[in-house]
């Protein structure tokens, strides 16, 4: 220690009352800290299952054993591939409904108002539903087009091009009823709007010849133009919100 | 310390400036912001819960920017808006626990938090009960007992009073009063006697801006020495109505009226100067009855 006399700190001699001050300042910034919890991304995740509506996800998920159940009864009837190709067309044009539905419960009520001001804002909230319903959204597609490719006798990327065109063209309208609307009833008008397009995704198949391989980059086409709308119309209606007046009941 | 300092802060709604180049600055204490329909309270109290956001000037909380800081600064909110949104299927008690897990209140804590805020706002008994059954004031106290679910350090109430009845209403100012001694409280209302009773500070809105802020003394001192009272026969009231601003008109028992009168000017003579209250400084600053 350099020559130095070793320090024992049982025998350093404590001054009771500035022991005493020092503990006293430590429980006062202790009690001044507030016990600040983030919850994490899975209990962020884990939490809001429990309260999204079950007639929505469970819809979603009924509607993927539904069509799986009718494609196979389409295999044992021995159906043609129109029939495959109508089916997974309205499937997919109308699936989208459950989301737009769940994200319509807290905008039909005026709850968005609170939940903007809330640790977990609507924003947090809506990413946690779209990621889950998103991933039942792309089960399903995959299924839908793995069936199709095998009924029609296309590659699977063509099947998938034939179906995401109605799927996000559907998106496009609904996302449009939804930044239009506002108020109690909207989710019938929804609900309207994806059978429409669930109608018309079937006019195609008027003329089966759309559906061959000399038709696809309208497809193509079609499916590009619907993307770049729908993202304008999710940036439009971030940037209302943002603003916060889309929030806002009166 | 805590403090939110609204800089040159305004909302335009189109062509309407709502809130005009507010600049005010509130610490620790509560809050009472007045003014008619339309003065830009609502607009004001959403811009600071993070609702809005300003058309132009910034709102700051302990010298950082609102918007910049996020979750950091909603995690000190707690705010009750004018109408209170809610799952009508929601039972009240799974209606906090959803807000609970929103405003991010330990899992732990938030049983027990909840059963305290039920007790404090009388609706221990409705837990199971579904918010669609409830009466409007009963709503009300479960918008309350939300607001602090968080324990927050900055509370913003809007009208946080209407729909409760007197108890309840005595009972609620005087809840505020005990949370505005370690927090700041912001609160607007139309009901002028909730203000004076529980606010350490009145803001006078007209117009989206500050008319006049102070305590209540200070506040008052706007009116001194202008507010009358006087007896008039029904025919010369009815003019007195007419002519000047009105706060208080009865009847008395040998068919004469007797007005408060708010008025630079002695309104007739034989009309006495007496003490102001909130209510006058109200009808002085939104104009009189209209």
């Amino acid at each position: 220690m350099g020559g130095k006399d070793k320090i024992v700190l049982e025998e350093v001699e404590i001054d009771q009352r500035k022991r005493r001050q020092a503990l006293q300042n430590i429980a006062k910034a202790v009690e001044g800290k507030r016990y600040v919890y983030c919850p994490s991304g899975w209990e962020i995740f884990r939490g809001q299952l429990k309260y999204i509506s079950p007639f929505c996800l469970g819809g979603q998920l009924l509607g993927l054993l539904f069509m799986v159940a009718l494609f196979e009864y389409f295999w044992w009837k021995g159906e043609s591939m129109l029939t495959f190709l109508g089916a997974a067309s309205v499937a997919s044009s109308s699936m989208g409904i459950f989301l737009m539905l769940e994200l319509n419960r807290s905008n039909s009520i005026g709850l968005m108002e609170l939940e903007q001001t809330c640790y977990l804002n609507f924003k947090q909230i809506w990413c946690v539903k779209m990621i889950l319903f998103g991933c039942v959204d792309i089960l399903t597609l995959t299924v839908l087009s793995a069936v199709v490719a095998r009924s029609v006798s296309c590659g699977i990327f063509r099947a998938a091009v034939y179906l995401l065109a109605p799927f996000v063209v559907s998106n496009m309208v609904q996302l449009l009823v939804f930044s239009l609307l506002r108020g109690r009833g909207k989710e019938y008008l929804q609900a309207g709007a994806a059978i429409a397009c669930g109608m018309a995704s079937l006019v195609p198949l008027c003329n089966p010849s759309w559906y061959a391989a000399a038709s696809f980059g309208i497809w193509v086409l079609v499916l590009v133009a619907a993307t770049i709308c729908l993202i304008g119309e999710m940036s439009l209606i971030y940037h209302k919100m943002e603003e916060g007046e889309i929030l806002c009941w009166n | 310390m805590l403090e939110l300092k609204l800089d040159r802060v305004s909302k335009r709604y189109k062509r309407k400036i709502v809130v005009d180049r507010l600049e005010f600055t509130f610490q620790k204490g509560v809050y009472g912001i007045l003014g008619e329909n339309g003065a830009g309270k609502t607009t004001l109290l959403r811009m600071v819960a993070g609702v809005l956001k300003p058309t132009s000037g910034e709102i700051y909380c302990n010298q950082q920017e609102i918007g910049k800081m996020g979750g950091e600064y909603r995690m000190k909110l707690g705010y009750l808006p004018q109408e209170l949104g809610y799952y009508p299927g929601f039972t009240v008690w799974r209606y906090l626990e959803y807000l609970a897990e929103l405003k991010a209140v330990p899992p732990q804590l938030a049983a027990d938090r909840i059963g305290r805020l039920l007790q404090a706002v009388g609706l221990a008994k409705a837990g199971k009960e579904k918010i669609k059954t409830l009466s409007g004031g009963m709503v009300r106290r479960l918008g309350i007992a939300q607001s602090l679910l968080n324990d927050p350090e900055i509370l913003i109430l809007d009208e946080p009073t209407s729909g409760l009845d007197p108890r309840e209403r005595i009972r609620f100012r005087n809840m505020v009063s005990v949370l505005g001694r370690d927090r700041m409280v912001l609160l607007s209302s139309h009901i002028v006697a909730d203000i004076e009773h529980v606010a350490d500070q009145i803001l006078l809105m007209e117009a989206g801006r500050v008319l006049k802020s102070g305590n209540l003394q200070e506040v008052l001192k706007l009116v001194e020495g202008k507010v009358w009272e006087c007896m008039a026969q029904p025919g010369q009231a009815q003019n007195l109505r007419r002519d000047f601003m009105v706060s208080g008109l009865r009847n008395v028992e040998d068919g004469r009226v007797c007005l408060r009168i708010v008025s630079e000017a002695r309104p007739m003579e034989g009309a006495i100067p007496v003490l102001p209250t909130l209510e006058d400084v109200y009808l002085y600053g939104t104009g009189g009855e209209r």
